[in-house]
């Protein structure tokens, strides 16, 4: 074995042998330096990385002046393509079109008497056709738990754990602190509580004018955030912190799924869900969709706070 | 209304109780229990779609299932027939195995209070490609392609480095090019036939092809969908975005990825394909014609790029573009059995792409983490397990017989005489081709990870690597020299780099090089073994997988045959 220790193999000459051995790639120099042999080795490292470091500028310049233009004119004929495609299909907005037929129909018709809620809409996210809107909840989440991974602060050696970066946070914390914005935090004060009850109204009213979970958790959600921003995080941490959050986004989704899993499971099987539907326009009405509003609206609201907070400290 | 057999509950139970599972994590917060919470959910997924799969196999019938009280063009509704049993079947137990094989690079490679954010993508990625397999509803398959983008993206970027950010980042906008065309003909489907139920809108569309209205839009419509799901499932042109994620995500997720995640965009693409748009349109709006040549083009240029990569798992994932281009193609054949390869192709690769991927992993494990092939020089005798399942993996990938790859390239023939005369000369030639260029990039990697120590050429640079990348293994071992550790541990940090940490009992480090340098290759040869249980066991199931796809490969004709004609 001692033999090979200092037999150096500089790799086949052969390109397939090479290949087969897996030798290291050759490295491609321009052809002027094989010549310049007697220059000190160091020296023609340098000389050569800078080479090709302006080389590989270069080429990055001249991919960038044809990429941007083509790119610019595809996206332009491509929107050309679709517009000219859009005024070819059924216009919109008359009565003789496709899309006026038996299934939006019976939505607008049937819908009061089926979902009883007097909002079309909250029947028919909630209760036609509840399975796409637990899917769409589920993006929601999805996508919160996503950008956790991607920016949530890890104590156990993640790369946004630099000391240095977090003691800066906490000084302009502090300075933020002592010097708040008067006018947000006088605004806020006075603006924030009503935010957030106009939010609980437009998810509680859902089912019987216009709203519902996801516009109402928004009104919420930017409610919060304008607490945030006017008092400081160490202010909403107090009532919302991580613990809170995951148990309002998780209990919130897995209450929706269980409402829907027990109105699926019935569904397909032909079983009535002895679930009244009350008087059209009471508040207390239209089965479960009232409950399943404010499941999605806590998410939505959790979820547009829980994006600002990760994506302006690092946590929540 | 007749009483309904138990059975046809699965689908609806399995898709709720991935959600479920993946939803009740975050309340843990522990990478262990939401590991065993996600192995428990694969497993009773599995189980309960392999029974539907038996079920509705012997039985020959296929069953819609309502999401609600209301019928299907109100209400949602999911459906269920041999093929999607069995792709569910499928898919849960390569993502069960895939798990259980990388288990050991998940814990190093994602920081420790994100693990089971992990495990939490993952059931949702599941729930998502189940939802994709049995969606009835075309809106239902694009909310969960939704979620199938951002658990996907995820779980690549979950390792934290920042090469797999920039390679999140590309898939990401590739991956939302592709739901947003998706999208767009959604839109446009539904303003030309109000409908969004796939068994409504194939008369509509039907109708309106013979009478010719709208056929600008309808062929957009076909033209778009079909685009984003390409993008999507990585065909030939838009497959820019998969080396990278791929080839740097954690072995897990590049497994899981290339076995399954373009698959069900695929999986989508054929049930739009034979329940929306009827094969026959397709044809004759020449959208088959483009699938074909881009997956032709995907199979020898995939090939290509492949055989320039000194990579392993990037060489691997530029397989992979290649082998999606041989689904395409089938796709692409106008013929019953070109689809059958496809969908059998489908299958072949999502056990053998993998076990490929796992092993790769496993190579690299041994080899100081390092993919490069130069570092790789026998690493298949420090962990024979993934040595033999690369190579397993690599002469099915070729479609060598007995291995799974060779059935779909034989129906890919048949498939081809079956359809006209200018495909059969083509596709003859390409799978030719393709094969070939297979072999030459597979089989180089195979005999170098077989190599042995003494044969020239490694000591120049594989050894080193290998003492270097197990520094910290061969401090371990200096253990045995009592106060010598510190010193080593100091001694491997200062000046592990240049030493490759081989440094671990001399003290004179001139003399020393040249003697623990030969130690740590003996050392890699005995400390380097070390493979969990689950690695072994995965390894081996996909290996018997392999074999059975590969030899039994009839009856599964049969089922797929089956299930396309009830799709």
């Amino acid at each position: 074995m001692k033999d090979h220790e200092n037999t150096e193999y500089k790799g086949s000459t052969n390109p397939f042998v090479a290949w087969v051995n897996a030798d290291p790639a050759p490295e491609r120099k321009p052809k002027k330096e094989k010549k310049q042999k007697t220059a000190g080795a160091e020296k023609k490292a340098v000389a050569s990385s800078k080479d090709e470091y302006a080389a590989y500028e270069n080429r990055i310049r001249k991919f960038n002046s044809f990429y941007k233009p083509m790119a610019i004119i595809l996206c332009c004929a491509f929107i050309a393509l679709m517009i000219f495609v859009v005024t070819q299909t059924a216009p919109f907005g008359i009565a003789d079109v496709p899309s006026n037929n038996e299934v939006s129909y019976k939505y607008i018709e049937d819908g009061l008497k089926d979902t009883g809620a007097t909002n079309v809409v909250a029947g028919m996210i909630l209760d036609y056709r509840a399975f796409d809107t637990l899917g769409e909840s589920s993006v929601l989440f999805t996508a919160v738990m996503s950008v956790m991974i991607l920016l949530r602060k890890d104590r156990d050696g993640s790369l946004v754990n630099d000391p240095a970066e977090e003691k800066v946070i906490k000084e302009e914390e502090k300075i933020s602190r002592i010097h708040r914005d008067v006018v947000l935090k006088t605004m806020a004060g006075i603006v924030s509580p009503f935010v957030i009850l106009f939010g609980i109204y437009v998810v509680l009213n859902g089912h019987i004018s216009p709203g519902g979970g996801f516009s109402g958790g928004a009104i919420i959600g930017a409610g919060l955030i304008l607490i945030s921003q006017g008092f400081g995080s160490e202010r909403t941490k107090k009532f919302f912190n991580f613990k809170v959050f995951t148990i309002i986004t998780s209990g919130s989704l897995l209450s929706y799924a269980a409402l829907k899993c027990y109105s699926f499971y019935t569904g397909a099987h032909h079983i009535e869900t002895g679930i009244p539907h009350g008087i059209p326009g009471a508040i207390l009405s239209s089965g479960f969709i009232l409950p399943l509003n404010i499941f999605v609206g806590l998410i939505v609201a959790c979820t547009m706070f829980g994006f600002y907070s990760l994506f302006t400290k690092g946590e929540i | 209304m007749h009483e309904m057999p138990f059975v046809y509950n699965f689908p609806f139970f399995s898709i709720l109780l991935t959600l479920v599972g993946g939803m009740a994590m975050p309340f843990f917060r522990n990478g262990k229990v939401a590991q065993k919470i996600n192995i428990g959910v694969i497993i009773a997924t599995g189980v309960m779609n392999f029974i539907l799969l038996i079920q509705l196999a012997t039985t020959g019938e296929s069953f819609t299932y309502m999401m609600g009280h209301f019928p299907a063009p109100w209400g949602n509704e999911i459906k269920a027939g041999p093929l999607e049993a069995l792709m569910a079947t499928m898919f849960c137990f390569v993502m069960g195995f895939s798990l259980l094989g990388g288990l050991i690079n998940i814990y190093e490679d994602v920081p420790k209070k994100k693990q089971y954010l992990y495990f939490l993508m993952m059931n949702l990625l599941l729930c998502s490609m189940l939802a994709l397999i049995y969606t009835n509803d075309t809106f239902t398959g694009y909310v969960f392609i939704e979620i199938n983008t951002l658990a996907a993206c995820a779980i690549v970027m979950s390792k934290d480095s920042g090469e797999t950010i920039v390679a999140t980042i590309r898939y990401l906008i590739m991956s939302l090019l592709g739901s947003g065309l998706f999208l767009m003909g959604l839109a446009m489907l539904y303003n030309m036939t109000g409908h969004l139920l796939m068994e409504s809108l194939q008369p509509v569309i039907v109708q309106m092809a013979d009478t010719g209205k709208y056929f600008l839009p309808l062929t957009a419509v076909m033209a778009i969908t079909t685009l984003g799901l390409s993008v999507k499932s990585a065909l030939y042109p838009f497959h820019s975005w998969l080396p990278n994620a791929h080839g740097s995500a954690t072995s897990s997720s590049s497994a899981i990825l290339s076995g399954l995640v373009l698959k069900g965009y695929i999986i989508l693409l054929i049930k739009m394909m034979y329940r929306v748009y009827t094969p026959e349109l397709m044809a004759k709006l020449h959208i088959t014609d483009a699938m074909f040549v881009l997956g032709i083009l995907g199979m020898i240029l995939g090939s290509v790029k492949a055989l320039r990569e000194r990579h392993i798992k990037r060489m691997t994932a530029y397989s992979s573009v290649a082998q999606i281009g041989y689904i395409f193609m089938g796709l692409g054949l106008n013929s019953e059995i070109g689809a059958m390869a496809a969908v059998f192709h489908i299958m072949s690769h999502a056990v053998t792409k993998p076990m490929l991927f796992l092993a790769a992993g496993g190579l690299a494990n041994v080899s100081g983490h390092s993919y490069e092939f130069k570092d790789l020089r026998g690493a298949a005798h420090r962990n024979k397990f993934a040595g033999v399942a690369f190579v397993i993996g690599a002469l099915s990938m070729i479609g060598i017989p007995l291995f799974a790859g060779f059935p779909p390239k034989l129906f890919f023939y048949t498939g081809a005489i079956q359809s006209d005369m200018f495909r059969l000369p083509v596709v003859l030639i390409a799978l030719a081709i393709s094969t070939a260029l297979n072999a030459l990039y597979y089989l180089p990697v195979c005999i170098n990870i077989w190599r042995t120590k003494d044969e020239p050429g490694h000591h120049g640079h594989g050894d080193e690597h290998d003492s270097h990348g197990h520094g910290d293994e061969h401090a371990d071992h200096g253990a045995h020299g009592g106060a010598e550790v510190l010193t080593s541990h100091v001694h491997d940090e200062e000046e592990g780099a240049v030493h490759g940490g081989a440094a671990a009992v001399a003290d004179t480090a001139a003399a020393a090089f040249t003697q623990n340098k030969s130690e740590a290759a003996e050392h890699g040869e005995h400390h380097n073994t070390r493979t969990t249980f689950g690695f072994r066991a995965s390894m081996v199931v996909f290996i018997a997988t392999n074999f059975a796809l590969g030899i039994a490969y009839g009856p599964m004709m049969e089922v797929i045959k089956k299930g396309l004609e009830l799709l």
